[in-house]
């Protein structure tokens, strides 16, 4: 077998290579061109952005300070395997609620401060875990802690994007 | 470069590995094409992609994560990857069994979807035992018996094909 796991590492390009279905390129085109159509009803129902860019890129800036802060208290106190998968769901996380804030108009201000809560933190988790904690139990904690603010940041954007279609 | 090209060039560049990495996860062509097409829509959709540095492992784990998505979505259920625990022992391998990357790609799309994704992230993608089970929300201990029977069986299958 390991003559197998050998082949296929010898030859992953040619793995990653071939043809694709007819068409393809074409309903890429199609799909972004649906997108850009998606993009402007929006633009235009909006009349004034709540959240410019710049806010927006504040804003990620912020959320990648308060993460790097929590992986270099994490990395100081535990072994780097724990802490595998956190930062991607910490990212994540902040991902989600970038799409959200961009997806609503600036009159949506229950929304708003709703989808903000849920990644806000006065106090950052790792600072509230007790220091009795394993390494391994504190990034299962964060995991768990991520995870469950995704699904929900999810669940809203799944709604809002219903009720959208259903407004439309 | 205006938008459109923008597009149309990272959709040049990453299109067909970000396919192939799909359908070796999903399974099927009309999946892959359609979870390729998202993540680069994604991509573009992303508010700080200018902050992106690596571009392709960004695409790629996004790939992976939609592809997987896909899976559950079929098998409703995340625990996907615990199902075919109890299978019948596989024949002994022949050592000297000869393949081309064709044949292993055919006996890929015929495994079960718990050993095709094992396979695929473990031996395509270069993700360890432990960052599979991460991404996959799945028993470090179990990923790694699953990856033994995956491989036997990828091997018992190409040997199947070829007998066809």
């Amino acid at each position: 077998m390991e003559n197998l796991e050998k082949y296929i590492q010898d030859n992953l390009e040619q793995f990653n290579s071939g043809e694709m279905p007819q068409g393809h390129q074409e309903r890429f085109l199609a799909k972004f061109g649906e997108l850009q159509a998606q993009e402007e009803k929006r633009a235009a129902a909006r009349p004034r952005r709540l959240f410019s860019r710049r806010s927006l890129f504040t804003a990620s800036a912020a959320a990648a300070a308060i993460i790097i802060a929590l992986f270099v208290t994490l990395q100081q106190e535990s072994e780097e395997k724990y802490i595998i998968g956190i930062q991607e769901l910490a990212q994540e996380m902040y991902m989600e609620e970038a799409e959200i804030l961009q997806m609503l108009p600036e009159d949506e201000h229950m929304m708003i401060n709703s989808v903000k809560s849920i990644t806000q933190e006065a106090i950052p988790l790792t600072e509230q875990l007790p220091d009795e904690l394993s390494p391994e139990k504190r990034a299962e904690i964060l995991r768990e802690y991520y995870k469950a603010k995704t699904a929900g940041l999810k669940r809203i954007k799944t709604l809002y994007a219903q009720s959208d279609q259903i407004i439309d | 470069m205006n938008r459109l090209t923008d597009i149309k060039e990272i959709y040049r560049i990453y299109s067909q590995q970000l396919y192939f990495t799909a359908l070796r996860i999903t399974g099927n062509s009309f999946d892959a094409e359609e979870v390729m097409q998202d993540t680069i829509l994604k991509w573009y959709s992303f508010p700080q992609k200018e902050g992106i540095e690596k571009i392709g492992s960004w695409l790629k784990s996004v790939c992976i994560r939609k592809s997987l998505d896909k899976l559950r979505e079929k098998h409703r259920t995340k625990e996907f990857l615990q199902e075919y625990k109890e299978e019948a022992a596989l024949p002994p391998e022949n050592k000297n069994l000869q393949y081309s990357v064709e044949q292993i790609r055919k006996a890929i799309l015929l495994l079960p979807d718990n050993y095709r994704t094992i396979i695929s992230l473990h031996l395509f993608e270069g993700y360890d035992y432990q960052e599979i089970g991460e991404i996959t929300g799945t028993k470090e201990t179990t990923i790694r018996s699953l990856y033994k029977r995956a491989k036997d069986r990828l091997a018992a299958t190409i040997q199947e094909n070829k007998g066809a």
